[in-house]
């Protein structure tokens, strides 16, 4: 009993090692998020192959989420690896750093961008207009921020 | 019908369904609003109006789905096929254009009604359509839709063809739609909620409110504008306005 635990803690120790030890699989994603107003605040990004789960991704535990400190009008987000798929990428502006698009009437009063840029018109796009191919070679992508006001 | 074909004209008619809702409910709780308004600003006005406003309503919730079907259709076609000069990013023109947009759109829709509505103040056109507006004496909060289907139609394209042509920003959009319900409903409703001090100034001599609009349905061949009277000044249609 003693050795079977002893033997199941080395394996959780020695997990991170292992993941570390192989190659990365997958494809890396990266966008390049041109166009912000200010240095305000952060972009919130999050990378998802669930239609359903677009724009926002909070119903697919598995998308890909990304939070990086704006310093300029252009910022880069990275993804890292991916498995290949197709994919769409939404991107919040969040000024104030609450972690949330804040709202006016029912309309962002932050800035907001998708992969493709891919217009907002009454609601955000859907998956499909947004939607990119992820294979074998790197992906590296621009995306322009729009704001409503 | 092919399914494809089918499914593309199910969501069409949803649309056209959904829009229908929201122009009726809109009419209902503005309408309301305003009438609640009056009971308490001025009570008793509506006194002995009930059979007359009970007409008011059912015309009005038949002039929502006409209203409501263009505008569903239109709404559809931008969400779904990027028609319309909508814009949603406040980049995309100057700021400067905002107004612009505004008063253009206004100036449009009151272009549009003066003459759409002076015609309709021939006998035929008048004894057809008109006259269903006209049988509110006086009109209440709830006459703003009050209109025969073949006015009403006249009144719903306004808007889904003007989206076409001129771009317009759509909070600015949301604005139009809100100065048109309100005024709408509060030209209306029998007595005048803007300060003297507007009405009766120099700029008030180019705006229609409840006091230019009460003097249309008592004197019928007169004041035919919606926003502006601009045409009414230029045509020699203005009769001033309404006695308190």
């Amino acid at each position: 009993m003693r050795h079977r635990s002893w033997a199941c803690g080395a394996l959780i120790l020695a997990a991170p090692l292992l993941t570390a030890a192989a190659p990365a699989p997958g494809t890396e994603v990266s966008v390049t998020v041109t166009g912000l107003r200010s240095a305000k605040g952060q972009v919130l990004a999050c990378l998802t192959t669930q239609p359903r789960a677009f724009p926002d991704c909070a119903k697919d535990p598995a998308s890909h989420k990304r939070a990086v400190a704006v310093s300029g009008n252009s910022v880069v987000v990275n993804f890292g690896p991916v498995a290949p798929g197709s994919y769409a990428i939404s991107l919040l502006h969040d000024e104030n750093g609450n972690g949330k698009a804040d709202m006016a009437l029912f309309m962002p009063k932050e800035g907001f961008g998708f992969s493709r840029d891919a217009p907002v018109r009454l609601g955000p796009p859907s998956f499909k207009a947004a939607a990119f191919m992820v294979a074998d070679a790197a992906v590296i992508l621009s995306i322009r921020m729009r704001y409503m006001f | 019908m092919p399914g494809p074909m089918l499914s593309l004209a199910a969501s069409v008619a949803l649309s056209a369904a959904a829009m229908t809702m929201i122009v009726g409910l809109r009419y209902l709780i503005t309408s309301g609003a305003f009438a609640f308004a009056t009971k308490l600003v001025r009570p008793g006005l509506y006194a002995g109006q009930a059979a007359q406003i009970r007409r008011e309503i059912g015309w009005s919730l038949a002039s929502a789905a006409i209203y409501g079907a263009p505008a569903g259709i239109v709404a559809w076609g931008w969400h779904q096929r990027g028609w319309t000069q909508i814009y949603t990013d406040i980049g995309s023109y100057p700021l400067w254009y905002l107004p612009i947009s505004l008063l253009l759109y206004l100036f449009a829709h009151d272009s549009w009604f003066y003459w759409t509505h002076r015609w309709m103040h021939r006998p035929r056109p008048f004894r057809i359509a008109h006259a269903v507006h006209h049988a509110s004496r006086p009109p209440t909060a709830w006459a703003a839709m009050s209109f025969h289907p073949y006015e009403a139609l006249t009144g719903a394209v306004v808007i889904p063809v003007l989206v076409f042509l001129i771009p317009v920003h759509f909070a600015v959009l949301g604005l139009v739609l809100t100065i048109m319900t309100i005024m709408g409903i509060t030209n209306h409703m029998g007595w005048e909620m803007f300060p003297k001090a507007l009405v009766h100034s120099r700029l008030g001599s180019w705006l229609i409110t409840a006091s230019h609009h009460q003097r249309h349905h008592e004197n019928y061949l007169c004041n035919y504008g919606l926003y502006f009277r601009v045409w009414d000044h230029l045509c020699g249609t203005d009769r001033g306005l309404a006695e308190p």
